[in-house]
């Protein structure tokens, strides 16, 4: 009972069983059925449609085009709003857009009867179009001259910040005699998320006009905001429901196809009209991650002291902003946090328009992009002083107790070292370093690491909020409702551990709720910045006080005893020395039907999280580099974490595995690819390749765990941190096996291959 | 819309596409793809899965004779370490994931003429024969030259392919696929090498290269440049016939730039595949 234990999933019976309910599981035939027509050009405007044809395809109900929508700008990021307009999210897309932004953009939508008539109509519309060129690359749409994207911003950078630490510049810290100097680009790759479940919703309204929109989703709450903002209709008027998703990593944190869901059903006089999307789709039209260049400089001492650096971002944002310059601003801050510069650091960084898909949040937040630049550039500059890349880490990297000079956050439970000792220990780092210092060849082996560094949740950039409610049943269990999301990481599971923790209930008489309703269900932004355990485990821990407090008050009432010498363990109240006293059962019973003093025990809360701290960890792996084929193999790899005290270490262990096994592709094989004309080349899971299990070796997991002071239960971010160090820890070790440095994502065979030959090695 | 015919003999497989505007599939791992990208959505199916004469593997006198609907599953646990055939065995083994392994068929991996089909190169460098039969009857082709380009074969509108005939073969064969990972991958390049030794000496040898050209096709200048050649004694010998065999098979494909790699690469790595196959035969022959 309680946390730090391996319970059961809450929801394992419901999946495995097939019993579990998702959004398509609640669709029926009867629904109509919407397709969007995407646009074939990356960059343009639409000028009219030919729709006769498709209006005759048998089945079709109507035909919306973005000439018919209403003339609002909205914004999609699943962010908590800002009440001040200077912070709000950028308001840049319609609901179908005439403008074309990137190749695919939503520029009509069919309503039919079935699913096969309305694919039969959209291919019969024809779109006309005046073209522009397109901007693939960051480069080609900050050129002089370059088509905008948007009118509000002329040089198509959605934003520019930066900021300087140190004693001086970094060209006046440059002076310093006998420094050691280093100039390199690293590039990240667009991913995107992959997740199971595509995007589905579908939407009804009733007869009091309420529109009510079930979707796959990490963010109910914020949906509902979205859809009453993008419809132009007050926000209590829409309802969204959030069953059982499978997976999301990010881009369900994104309002997507529900405001058009909702519109659409709308446009047919309220029939309920659903809405999925194919994989193809999901990949070419929702979110990815963002490609990011990084150009750093750096000096270093040949003691190994890390002088200055200087850093320059780009990020590819797409079509749109979404999640925007967060991103890359998340990616800046890290780099800045890890590691200590003695004289100097100078950050800048730059999110830019390009006719593409939309970049957004995935997994990591920008941490993945800027740990692989960070990480890279370490090793390389360690090889520029013939410095052991460990050590030069743990002489550079941040300290315990550190606080970011810009935003306060502070490394309350500092487990960073002792995650590289775990590390260094778990693959053996001193002996295999020295053993692969030196081969010949065609297969060489070599072992790399990286470490990083994440906050949990978003205080104080941004709000951090969350609510939850509990009810005493009559049977003395309790139901629980969060209005955080579980989204597959188990969060549902956690919550009901950390209840039982509180109350002495046992976690069999507590029953979440897994559903989120935004009628019914209590608020709270929802499932990203590995924030639920922390920041909505936070809202468990007070509501459980509130309803312990009550049940102790009544049970007190009952027994004629003092309040103070009374607790619950095992669904009883005791008295100090342990007895039991009186059941949950008969208490709660009484307390519902009693003739004398009739009450619904309940409580609910909200936590305004005021506070903050940085979970840490490294990533170690061997790998053997087979050159004339530019095939890595992983021989080992073992991740260590500090995420604080783990609520349930096999669902921590879990976790870490689906991050690990993203990192790996991420390093190795996946890259969301377009032609010049800005056209998706893969957007489909034959030709991108997520690694398989053939790919994939045994994943090793360890944790490093210690106490957080500011964690409701001295725990703190883990769900997105193990897909943050693969990758770069995988190029340190083909770095080490060949002395060949890749320094843009992912290494794929044939650049491996290009780059031995150039090396001279094969 | 189109619709599925399924007959119940080869002749009649035959008679139904002899009417045109039909294609026959096998294990449909193709077509179902393909179908789901728009091509061949306006014919209809002529699906031979119920004929299950065409799923036989007979030892004769004259070889292996595998019936054209066996499945890469059974390819790969019959011929698995059973000499010359082992080769057929690792290319069926390495094709998609288990799910296509038991619904692909040797078959279909031939007609569907992709110029990665993993099997394929092994056929070429077996020399094996295609039984077909049509309404006019029944011929019996090699397998080289059957190739035409992506997706093209010397099939007939109306003909089906029976069985697949590999001789006996006293060599020993090998095979390596390179795709961007381990499993449900395309090969960016793969490679089938058949080899007879004497002594110090390549009496006989056989090459083909798949995804380096519009077919998967016999490396022949490569071919002429082994035979009969001494097998290098040191490191610096084999690197020298390394370059004479990488410059060699510049001739003899002609790879293209796609999605999942570069012609340059395709090149590098086809002539790296050969010298690891060569090498691996020469030594495990040896031992």
């Amino acid at each position: 009972m309680g946390i730090g234990k391996n319970i059961k999933r809450v929801d394992a019976w419901a999946k495995v069983t097939g019993q579990a309910k998702y959004t398509q599981d609640y669709m029926d035939d009867r629904m109509l059925v919407a397709k969007v027509v995407h646009s074939t050009i990356a960059n343009g405007l639409v000028t009219g449609f030919d729709l006769e044809e498709a209006l005759k395809v048998p089945g079709v109900v109507k035909i919306v085009t973005c000439f018919d929508v209403p003339d609002i700008d909205f914004c999609t990021p699943g962010h908590p709003w800002s009440v001040e307009a200077a912070h709000q999210d950028i308001r840049d897309r319609r609901l179908l857009n005439r403008r074309v932004r990137y190749y695919g953009d939503d520029v009509a939508a069919v309503i039919a009867e079935n699913e096969i008539a309305a694919n039969r109509a959209v291919r019969l519309i024809k779109v006309h179009y005046e073209e522009y060129p397109p901007l693939v690359d960051v480069a080609d749409a900050m050129a002089e001259g370059a088509p905008v994207m948007h009118e509000n911003v002329p040089d198509n950078i959605l934003k520019h910040t930066s900021f300087a630490l140190g004693e001086m510049s970094f060209d006046e810290a440059l002076k310093e005699d006998g420094l050691l100097y280093l100039d390199k680009t690293y590039d990240t790759q667009r991913v995107q998320h992959c997740h199971i479940e595509l995007p589905v919703s579908y939407a009804y309204q009733d007869g009091n006009g309420k529109i009510t929109v079930t979707t796959s989703t990490q963010i109910p709450h914020i949906v509902r905001r979205v859809i009453g903002q993008a419809l132009g209709i007050p926000w209590g008027q829409v309802r969204v429901i959030k069953p059982y998703i499978g997976g999301g990593f990010g881009n369900k944190q994104d309002v997507l196809y529900e405001p058009l869901n909702a519109f659409l059903c709308m446009q047919v006089g309220g029939r309920p009209v659903r809405l999925e999307l194919t994989r193809e789709e999901t990949f070419a039209n929702t979110r990815v991650r963002h490609a990011i260049r990084f150009h750093m400089q750096a000096a270093v001492r040949p003691d190994g002291t890390l002088v200055a650096r200087r850093v320059q971002a780009y990020s590819n944002q797409g079509g749109y902003a979404s999640h925007g310059h967060a991103i890359v601003a998340n990616a800046s801050n890290m780099i800045k946090q890890l590691y200590r510069d003695e004289k100097a650091l100078e950050s800048e960084s730059f999110t830019v328009y390009t006719s593409t898909v939309a970049a957004g949040a995935m997994r990591g937040y920008g941490i993945p992009q800027g740990d692989f630049a960070s990480e890279c550039l370490i090793d390389d500059l360690a090889g520029l002083i013939g410095m052991d890349p460990l050590e030069f880490r743990l002489k550079n990297c941040m300290e315990d107790g550190y606080k970011d000079p810009h935003n306060g956050i502070t490394f309350h439970s500092y487990g960073l070292k002792k995650c590289i000792q775990a590390g260094r220990e778990a693959i053996g780092w001193d002996e295999k370093r020295k053993v692969y210092a030196r081969q010949t060849g065609s297969k060489r082996r070599g072992i790399g690491m990286a470490i990083f560094c994440y906050k949990t949740g978003v205080y104080p950039i941004s709000l951090e909020t969350a609510s939850c409610r509990m009810v005493l049943n009559q049977d003395g269990s309790v139901q629980l409702m969060m209005g955080a999301t579980e989204i597959g990481q188990g969060a549902d599971t956690v919550f009901t551990q950390m209840a039982s923790e509180v109350l002495g209930i046992t976690e069999d008489r507590i029953y979440i709720v897994s559903t989120q309703d935004t009628d019914v269900t209590p608020f709270d932004t929802g499932a990203y910045a590995s924030r639920q355990t922390y920041v909505s485990g936070k809202a468990v821990r007070q509501t459980a006080e509130m309803l312990k407090d009550k049940i102790l008050e009544y049970a007190a009432w009952m027994l004629k005893l003092d309040q103070k010498n009374l607790s619950i363990r095992d669904n009883m109240i005791i008295d100090p020395e342990g007895e039991d006293l009186l059941t949950m059962e008969a208490l709660a019973t009484e307390a519902l039907y009693s003739l004398e003093r009739s009450v619904h025990i309940s409580a609910e809360s909200t936590s305004h999280c005021k506070e903050n701290t940085f979970a840490s960890g490294a990533c170690f792996a061997e790998v053997e580099v087979d050159m004339p084929l530019g095939k890595v193999e992983v021989l080992n790899i073992v991740n260590v974490h500090d995420s604080g005290i783990l609520i349930n270490p096999k669902l921590a262990e879990a976790q870490v595995h689906g991050g690990m096994s993203m990192g790996l592709g991420y390093g190795l094989s996946e890259v969301l690819m377009y032609d010049e004309k800005g056209k998706p080349l893969n957007n489909n899971l034959l030709d991108y390749k997520l690694p398989t299990a053939m790919d994939t070796p045994e994943l090793e997991v360890q944790f490093v765990e210690l106490q957080d002071p500011t964690g409701p239960f001295g725990n703190k971010a883990l769900g997105e941190p193990p897909a943050i160090p693969v990758a770069p820890a995988l190029r340190n070790a083909v770095l080490q096996a060949t002395g060949v440095a890749f320094d843009e994502l992912p290494m794929e065979p044939q650049r491996m291959v290009a780059a031995f030959k150039t090396a001279g090695l094969i | 819309m189109s619709q599925m015919l399924i007959p119940h003999t080869p002749a009649e497989a035959c008679r139904m596409l002899a009417e045109g505007g039909r294609i026959a599939c096998a294990g449909a791992t193709n077509l179902y793809v393909d179908r789901q990208k728009g091509k061949y959505t306006d014919l209809d199916i002529v699906s031979l899965h119920q004929l299950d004469e065409l799923k036989h593997i007979i030892h004769a006198e004259d070889g292996w004779h595998v019936g054209s609907l066996v499945v890469f599953d059974v390819i790969e646990n019959k011929f698995k370490n059973t000499g010359c055939m082992d080769a057929l065995a690792k290319a069926a083994s390495e094709v998609g994931g288990p799910q296509i392994r038991n619904r692909g068929t040797l078959g279909g991996n031939i007609l569907s003429a992709s110029p990665a089909a993993d099997t394929v190169p092994v056929m070429l460098v077996l020399d094996a024969q295609l039984v077909l039969i049509g309404t006019e009857g029944k011929r019996i082709v090699p397998i080289n030259g059957f190739m035409k380009g992506p997706g093209k074969t010397g099939i007939r509108s109306d003909e089906i392919l029976t069985e697949i005939i590999f001789p006996e073969k006293k060599g020993s064969t090998s095979f390596r696929k390179v795709g961007k990972r381990n499993a449900l991958a395309i090969s960016i390049v793969n490679v089938a090498v058949y080899m007879e030794k004497e002594a110090e000496k390549i009496t006989d040898i056989a090459i083909a290269v798949g995804s380096a050209g519009p077919t998967a096709l016999r490396a022949c200048r490569t071919e002429q440049l082994l035979k009969g050649r001494e097998i290098p004694e040191t490191e610096e010998k084999w690197q020298q016939l390394k370059e004479q065999v990488c410059e060699c098979l510049q001739e003899d494909i002609t790879p293209i730039d796609d999605i999942r790699a570069t012609a340059s690469y395709r090149r590098t790595v086809a002539c790296n595949i050969i010298m690891q196959l060569v090498r691996n035969l020469w030594e495990v022959t040896e031992a």
